[in-house]
């Protein structure tokens, strides 16, 4: 957010701040005086911001006192508003949408849906992403879509394999985008979620040392049935769980 | 605009608590959607799964650490709702009732519920957490034991015209988590011709994280020299600094110009078949 100064008060701030550099004496701190309050400032900053431009970002702290980083043994003092920058904290998520819905789904054919995840990170600091089902998709616990094993019965929910047979019938996914590499190698790779109907913890299923800005991972969601499959509404959630690495 | 947008801060907070003390923690909760959330707050323990700062939860929370939100309308497990664009701060209560010198690592969770009943059951959540690593201590400043594990230096060929990466692990031997705070220096010829940073790295206690270098964005990378580096011997001086001095420990590697070798040799190579082959020609011709 960008702050209009009003050129008044900017040029009343630079007759102060000549004024007093002219003086002579030396002032290390604000001293404001009226018929009825006297203020002592330790500084008083006039302007600060994060400006940017193509090429250039600006962060700065216009009238602080002793701006700069001073440190000596156990510690270290940031003078200025343009540190605060450095100390941004904050972890973000964002999911684009909540209620995947399939339709009507056909026998022998793959089905897909998608997830768009979006992660933000704090600086130095990577994240760990995280997912769980609360079942499998179900109508009930006896007719159910069962988790996928893949082509070769061979995936688990903490490893992925090759998943394109239609006649391999089940409910799995894979994500893509950077941080994902290392659990699901290629777009064709899926898994079953772990369960908590299962006592099944939440699994890893991606992560990255570095921070990031806006991390996109789209989370492809696939279901195959049989033609013995009973018909209904089936349904489950999943829960994804965001945390920075340590 | 996503169906969820949430944020928390701070992400992290590392603490030390005397036994028997308290400490209070604010979160910042941000509902960045168009949407109102229905969110409750939980707290997790966890201990870590490698040594690149992952982690696995635990089925149950350590009794001797207990929490509680100080807010006045609001309890840990009880839920709330964040009106679009609106931000709340919890503030979390946390007291020790250890008597031993130990750690303990947390999560404080803030979990999404299904705002419409309806849709309990078949709408997909979001959980989002900050770490908490406690240290139980009377000591504020407890001495560290970190130390370089595994250091190897790749490739096996030191080669003029390659990279040399700075592989390495750093271990915590003391009962505390601790921060990294080391360099890498390079010498050749005893001269100073690179200083890389370490990562500053939380090391939890008896555990290690893998080594890396601070980069000009402050943030974590591959410890490499960049090609080409002349042949000769080089020294590497690894350096960690804690209580209050620099422990170093050295090694040295050679760099051979192997790729210039093999080019001189894969030319003579050809001079000497291509002057075989006159030869065996002109005695033919004889």
């Amino acid at each position: 957010m960008i702050i209009p100064m009003n050129p008044k008060l900017l040029f009343f701030f630079l007759c102060l701040a000549i004024a007093f550099g002219v003086s002579g004496s030396l002032v290390l701190a604000q001293h404001f005086v009226s018929n009825s309050y006297i203020i002592d400032w330790g500084n008083f900053n006039i302007t600060s911001g994060h400006k940017y431009s193509t090429n250039y970002q600006l962060s700065d702290t216009v009238g602080q006192n002793a701006a700069g980083i001073s440190s000596n043994t156990g510690i270290s003092v940031q003078a200025g508003f343009q540190y605060i920058y450095d100390t941004f904290n904050k972890l973000s998520f964002s999911i684009d949408n909540l209620n995947i819905n399939f339709g009507t789904l056909t026998p022998n054919t793959i089905t897909n849906s998608q997830n768009l995840l979006t992660i933000t990170t704090p600086s130095g600091r990577g994240y760990q992403l995280m997912a769980q089902e609360n079942h499998p998709l179900w109508i009930d616990s006896s007719n159910y879509i069962p988790d996928t094993t893949c082509d070769n019965n061979d995936c688990s929910i903490s490893s992925s394999t090759l998943w394109i047979n239609d006649a391999k019938y089940g409910f799995g996914f894979n994500i893509s985008g950077i941080g994902t590499s290392s659990y699901f190698s290629d777009s064709q790779h899926f898994r079953p979620f772990a369960a908590t109907s299962n006592n099944q913890g939440s699994q890893i299923i991606a992560s990255e040392n570095t921070a990031v800005k806006n991390r996109q991972l789209t989370v492809n969601y696939q279901v195959i049935i049989s033609p013995q499959q009973t018909a209904g509404d089936y349904q489950t959630f999943i829960t994804y769980t965001l945390v920075p690495i340590y | 605009m996503a169906a969820l947008d949430l944020t928390l801060s701070p992400a992290q907070n590392e603490i030390v608590l005397a036994p028997n003390s308290t400490y209070t923690q604010a979160y910042d909760i941000s509902n960045n959607s168009s949407e109102s959330v229905l969110l409750t707050s939980l707290v997790s323990s966890w201990i870590p799964a490698n040594n690149r700062g992952n982690i696995i939860y635990l089925q149950d929370n350590d009794p001797t650490i207990q929490f509680s939100l100080s807010n006045s309308d609001l309890k840990l497990n009880q839920d709330f709702v964040l009106a679009p664009g609106q931000k709340r701060q919890l503030v979390l209560k946390i007291k020790n009732l250890n008597s031993d010198e130990n750690d303990h690592f947390y999560t404080f969770f803030i979990q999404q519920k299904p705002l419409n009943p309806s849709l309990t059951d078949k709408q997909n959540l979001a959980k989002i957490g900050s770490h908490l690593l406690i240290s139980s201590s009377n000591q504020s400043n407890s001495p560290t034991a970190l130390k370089f594990t595994n250091l190897r230096l790749s490739p096996k060929f030191k080669d003029i015209f390659l990279p040399l990466k700075i592989n390495g692990e750093i271990f915590n031997d003391a009962p505390h988590y601790s921060l990294i705070n080391g360099q890498i220096t390079v010498y050749y010829h005893h001269q100073n011709i690179k200083q890389l940073t370490l990562f500053p790295y939380t090391v939890l206690p008896q555990n290690s994280r893998l080594l890396e270098c601070l980069d000009s964005n402050n943030e974590a990378t591959i410890c490499q020299l960049p090609a080409p580096l002349w042949p000769g011997e080089y020294q590497i001086k690894f350096s960690l600094n804690q209580n209050g001095s620099s422990q170093d420990y050295n090694q040295t590697f050679y760099v051979l110009p192997y790729s210039f070798i093999a080019l001189i040799l894969f030319i003579f190579l050809l001079l000497f078949l291509t002057l075989k082959n006159k030869q065996s020609i002109s005695s033919n011709k004889i």
